[in-house]
């Protein structure tokens, strides 16, 4: 098994706010590089964090690995569904990616795209759009050296299917941006007390928009919320979390974190992975 | 690397196990036999050998039977991920209150809300030829006070 290498030198991993109009869209876009020296062997990895995103790769390829995938070549530009199992990258040479990450619904909200397709796959940007269209994005990104001029070649190329779709956010986005905003921590029957529509009809709807079911969509975000709080820690108090993340019991708790994230709570955070330890966590920066 | 066919053919048999599942929610027995192939298996697992047939006859037996006896029967879709080219897993969560015996379990009421899983194999035509139906039997007979 490849053990976490220590890096002496720089990498930089930046995020970036989006403007007004786009944020009930987007989260934020990521700029990740490799310093001054290629990486040899590195080993990333992440639970399920509940978003989809579009992502070019302008450094050497990598490859993803996962429940589903064995050793997948990951294309250099491409969709990224909803993950429902933890995933590693393993990377050599020169990192320079670069990405824009969607609020749960805003990815179908502005691309009317079937999100639900999605869930699990890395599909190649050339499915989706002109060809033409992607390789001039990715040529520019590749060109652009600065984290925020590349941050702002992504909200172009968003921007540009913004104005051409005029897209406004529904109740699936807002629905969905509160699971979010609490973090998971809340009861489906909650979202139904602001949208008038039956439970199966808004089901199906954010299961097209989101790529999983509510309930389910909000089970992962709390398992997103708690390995965030873990993130970078050696030790913690496991009793204290649980309670505050609202799990009824320690069974069901790591029944949950096992179904996500493959590993008992302990083992998770003794190996996992994350960027966190290659780079500071990322304060999100505004873009104009 | 995957090409950009196989990427395009996973997204699309993901639908007819949508769909299918869609149908089931509104107890149209017909509908989701129409996103099956009419010499397709099926294997609801967790009965056993009894549970092994046709979509046609056994599927369509199960399923007509649980919504008889189930009539408020519902689903939700957790999750659907392509394994590879030909199958799909779905999650599901199924749920009813039960109105007349089902199988060996007599009515008391009750109502059950399980997990399934739900492996869809698919052939070139998309028509579903193979479904694994996967869930905690003995649960499902608690819950239902059996």
């Amino acid at each position: 098994m490849s053990k976490l290498r220590v890096y002496s030198f720089p990498m930089i991993y930046q995020k970036f706010h989006p403007c007004k109009i786009l944020e009930p869209f987007i989260e934020c876009y990521f700029v990740w590089q490799s310093g001054d020296q290629p990486v040899i062997d590195l080993v990333v990895e992440s639970p399920p964090n509940g978003f989809c995103s579009i992502v070019f790769n302008a450094g050497d390829l990598y490859f993803l690995q996962n429940k589903k995938y064995d050793k997948l070549e990951v294309p250099v530009a491409f969709v990224s569904g909803q993950s429902i199992y933890s995933y590693k990258l393993f990377l050599n040479g020169n990192i320079s990616i670069a990405g824009i990450v969607f609020k749960p619904a805003g990815l179908a909200t502005i691309y009317d795209l079937p999100i639900h397709e999605y869930t699990e796959e890395r599909i190649d940007l050339k499915n989706l759009f002109p060809h033409s269209l992607v390789d001039k994005y990715s040529s520019t990104l590749a060109t652009e050296q600065e984290p925020k001029q590349k941050a702002q070649v992504l909200e172009d190329f968003v921007m540009k299917q913004f104005e051409a779709a005029k897209p406004e956010p529904d109740y699936i986005d807002h629905a969905a941006n509160l699971i979010v905003e609490k973090n998971g921590l809340l009861h489906v029957n909650e979202l139904m007390e602001t949208v008038y529509m039956s439970r199966r009809n808004f089901e199906r709807r954010f299961l097209k928009k989101v790529g999983l079911s509510p309930k389910y969509y909000a089970r992962i975000r709390r398992i997103s919320y708690l390995t965030n709080m873990i993130a970078g820690k050696k030790k913690v108090d496991w009793a204290k979390i649980f309670s505050e993340c609202e799990y009824y019991d320690q069974s069901h708790f790591i029944k949950d974190f096992l179904e996500f994230t493959g590993r008992t709570p302990q083992q998770y955070l003794e190996e996992n992975k994350e960027l966190v330890h290659l780079v500071d966590k990322p304060k999100e920066q505004p873009l104009d | 690397m995957e090409t950009l066919v196989q990427q395009q053919r996973k997204l699309s048999l993901k639908n007819a196990c949508v769909e299918f599942m869609f149908a089931y929610q509104q107890r149209n027995v017909d509908k989701m036999l129409s996103f099956c192939d009419e010499k397709g298996t099926v294997d609801f697992q967790s009965l056993g050998e009894a549970g092994k047939g046709k979509i046609y006859e056994l599927g369509k037996g199960i399923w007509s039977a649980l919504i008889d006896c189930f009539p408020d029967i519902d689903n939700t879709l957790d999750a659907a991920v392509a394994e590879d080219e030909e199958t799909v897993r779905c999650q599901v969560v199924i749920r009813g209150t039960q109105k007349k015996d089902f199988a060996d379990i007599p009515n008391k009421g009750l109502r059950f809300d399980r997990d399934h899983i739900f492996i869809f194999h698919l052939n070139d035509k998309n028509k579903i030829d193979d479904i694994r139906i996967s869930w905690n039997h003995e649960d499902f007979k608690r819950q239902l006070g059996s």
